[in-house]
């Protein structure tokens, strides 16, 4: 056993040797720079634990560590196949493959103090964003046909709220067993029975409650986008999620039950009713009508089969405000569209003005496009970053 | 706009925690040898704090099941949730001499100061149990990760 995991710990430190040395070579943007320097030094944490391993194997007489080794020489696997999987990849994307979403990702991080331990990167996929490293190391992954386009950028900014909520773990994960213990309360029955009835109810009411530490993830990053984003969020999120399907509106209660997301529209519902008391309301009772027409059209009927019903909307409304209040993102504002719409500063006046131009003439918006970001690109290359 | 985000912090913790299982676990092997560890006091000490600050989080949850007669945890993501879970089907059925399930954590947590020679043993055998445990919960984070060929 003990040849085969020198054996083993040789290969994984050439491995994470290579690694190390494709990192030195690399020359990411500058914006990626402090995401490299993470993951050099997590390398060389890696590499410290191989050798370690290296070490010991050479006093197993003396001090049984079979058991430790062994271990350690999965752990160094399993980082160095997640390294190369998924850390390293994006440091060598070359810097002209997102180049808006760079703009948007620096822009974000660099105007929110509680992500200034944050070191942003990014990789082709789904809308997403994996923070790793408790959200130091985020990689957000932006689908192909948007990395060099405006309109969708704003969901960005729902993404940052899964990075917030990382960093802000403690805090966030105590604010939400509140709000479960809150909707296990608003869910007992006024009278109970004593039978096996009982029981099954309570688990389902157990099971709303489980689930709820989920959804109240996707409702909360939703409201962060629309704090940074304003109305630009909300018109890429209603636009974006609208799949026409009748699980848009309504899902089976076997489909809710542990779900990673509440259906789309109560997210919908909940952003609308947001907007409009920040004032957007011509624009939060347009989406709210758009939505309704869909789900006309489709003969369904809202139903959240006990996941969700109104005597939660106030629990579930002061559990997110209390979420934003912890990790306090930057507000969107008017006055900022207005001042900055030629300043290279914020990308929000560009994302705004993309959209206004896009429902007003979708016909001219890709010729507008191609003369606006290309104009804000190279503006920001000439600002001097803070 | 997926929930990745959940499997990568479960996927992250568990090594985490194993890695400092490890790094106890060989020190402590070590004081009982009598031998000198060549690893850094430093990243003895940081892995002492991961260690405690897990079996903490993992005491109050435990307490919450136990005081609340709940089967669900609240406040805690799914995959720590299932652990939990796992942990207490586990001591229902296994010997109850494992020291994993018969050692009460407070003490575990005052045992982790490695003060008390006549116990190492106990710290050696309760974090080799303690590892199957969360090496055996991590599998599926593994693979939701990394893959399978």
């Amino acid at each position: 056993m003990q040849q085969i995991l020198e054996k083993k710990n040789r290969v994984l430190l050439e491995d994470i040797r290579t690694l190390r040395v494709s990192i030195e070579n690399a020359i990411p943007p500058a914006q990626l720079q402090p995401y490299r320097d993470h993951i050099y030094l997590l390398c060389q944490e890696i590499e410290r634990i191989v050798l370690s391993n290296l070490t010991r194997l050479k006093i197993i007489a003396q001090v049984d560590l079979l058991a430790e080794i062994m271990s350690d020489t999965t752990v160094a696997t399993h980082w160095i196949m997640h390294l190369s999987a998924m850390l390293v990849p994006p440091i060598h994307e070359p810097a002209g493959n997102y180049p808006i979403s760079l703009e948007v990702l620096s822009w974000l991080h660099s105007i929110h103090s509680n992500s200034s331990t944050s070191f942003p990167a990014i990789m082709h996929g789904s809308w997403s964003v994996l923070p790793f490293a408790e959200g130091r190391l985020p990689i957000y992954r932006v689908p192909y046909l948007e990395r060099r386009r405006l309109l969708f950028q704003p969901l960005l900014f729902h993404e940052f709220g899964h990075v917030l909520y990382a960093l802000h773990r403690p805090e966030m994960d105590d604010l939400v067993k509140e709000m479960q213990e809150n909707i296990l309360d608003l869910l007992v029955p006024i009278s109970r029975r004593n039978d096996r009835y009982d029981r099954l109810q309570s688990h389902f009411r157990e099971t709303i409650a489980y689930t709820w530490y989920k959804w109240i993830q996707e409702l909360f990053c939703d409201a962060v986008g629309f704090t940074i984003g304003g109305p630009c969020f909300l018109h890429a999120f209603a636009f974006y999620l609208s799949m026409l399907q009748p699980t848009d509106f309504c899902d089976a209660p076997q489909n809710l039950a542990n779900s990673s997301h509440p259906t789309t529209w109560l997210r919908v519902r909940f952003l609308v009713k947001r907007s409009t008391e920040q004032g957007f309301l011509e624009l939060g009772r347009r989406i709210d009508g758009e939505w309704q027409k869909i789900a006309d059209a489709i003969s369904v009927t809202e139903d959240y089969y006990g996941f969700y019903d109104a005597p939660l909307e106030n629990t579930v409304s002061q559990a997110v405000e209390d979420m934003l209040i912890e990790v306090d993102p930057k507000h969107y504002t008017l006055e900022q569209n207005e001042v900055h719409l030629n300043s290279a500063k914020s990308p929000l006046p560009l994302l705004d003005e993309a959209w206004k131009v896009y429902e007003q003439d979708r016909e001219s918006y890709t010729e507008w496009e191609n003369v606006q970001l290309p104009r804000f690109l190279t503006e920001v290359t000439k600002t001097p970053k803070n | 706009m997926d929930s990745d985000w959940l499997t990568v912090s479960s996927f992250e913790r568990s090594i985490d925690i194993i890695s400092a299982i490890n790094t106890i676990s060989a020190h402590t092997k070590f004081l009982l040898a009598g031998i000198n560890d060549p690893t850094p006091q430093n990243h003895i000490n940081a892995a002492q704090a991961k260690l405690v600050s897990f079996l903490r989080m993992f005491q109050v949850l435990l307490g919450e099941l136990d005081t609340d007669q709940r089967e669900a945890v609240l406040g805690a993501d799914p995959r720590m949730a299932e652990l939990i879970q796992r942990y207490l089907a586990l001591q229902r059925t296994q010997n109850s001499s494992d020291r994993l399930y018969s050692l009460p954590i407070d003490d575990v947590i005052q045992l982790l100061n490695l003060d008390n020679l006549d116990r190492l043993p106990e710290v050696v055998a309760y974090l080799g149990e303690l590892r199957i445990l969360i090496e055996q919960h991590s599998q599926t984070d593994v693979t939701r990760m990394l893959g399978k060929l």
